[in-house]
């Protein structure tokens, strides 16, 4: 499918959407809107948050606590070993490792001058296939049969 | 004043806009940005109908639409980083493992 059959199929769809949202709004009789009530609105919504949903606020914030660790605990970088305590070498080295940047290729708008353009890395090197990170993900659990010896190179 | 139906109007314009755009992209930063965009348009109707009400339960209720869109943007980011640093892109098109 071309691209431009993609976004008119889209378009069209989500004009039927809209379509039918807007013939089921508008056939019903129109309310007056109510004019805004500043400073009681606020204390309002302060009354309800705390009287009433002060369970879920407190879950809510439970919720974010946990959100904002899954989200480090997914994004961190690719072999670096979970504990430091027990591979404190492997997990430092691989920490200084995985944050070289050096092969990252950037747009061409985002290059800079030519004078200062870093020198592109070899094609193989930076394309990561599937198999490229579960090998490197392979080193991690191998000072686990070697805890007293050397790191690998 | 304005009737509520103008504003209902509104949010179903914004959601009709988001599902459009979450549809017809490839960068998975755009998909995130939709999906904030849909979020944001049920929010205007939880205000809207609050303040029609009178119940102050509407607002709270978009707090919480709030901060649970931020954890999921929080979290829907770092796959996006893990994946990017597995297959060099946030072209989700190219990464369709699962699909056939």
């Amino acid at each position: 499918m071309k691209p431009w059959q993609h976004k008119l199929a889209s378009a069209v769809g989500a004009g039927v959407l809209f379509a039918i949202m807007a013939a089921a709004i508008t056939r019903t009789t129109p309310w007056q809107e109510v004019g805004a009530g500043g400073a009681e609105d606020i204390a309002a919504l302060a009354q309800a948050l705390f009287s009433d949903y002060v369970i879920a606020l407190e879950v809510l914030g439970v919720l974010l606590t946990a959100a904002m660790i899954g989200a480090m605990v997914i994004a961190r970088p690719l072999g670096v070993p979970l504990d430091r305590q027990h591979y404190p070498d492997v997990a430092d080295e691989l920490l200084a490792r995985s944050m070289d940047v050096s092969d990252i290729q950037h747009p061409a708008y985002l290059r800079g001058p030519v004078a200062v353009r870093p020198e592109a890395p070899p094609a193989g090197a930076s394309v990561a296939v599937a198999d490229a990170p579960e090998a490197k993900q392979g080193e991690g659990p191998e000072p686990e049969a070697d805890p007293a010896g050397g790191e690998e190179e | 004043m304005i009737p509520v139906q103008a504003y209902v109007l509104l949010a179903a314009a914004l959601f009709c806009i988001g599902v459009f755009g979450l549809l017809t992209t490839r960068s998975a930063l755009r998909i995130l940005v939709n999906v904030e965009l849909i979020a944001n348009a049920a929010n205007i109707n939880f205000a809207v109908f609050a303040q029609h009400h009178g119940h102050a339960d509407g607002l709270a209720l978009v707090l919480f639409v709030l901060a649970i869109a931020a954890a999921e943007a929080a979290v829907g980011l770092g796959i996006f980083i893990h994946l990017y640093r597995h297959t060099r892109t946030i072209d989700v098109d190219r990464s369709a493992a699962m699909r056939w």
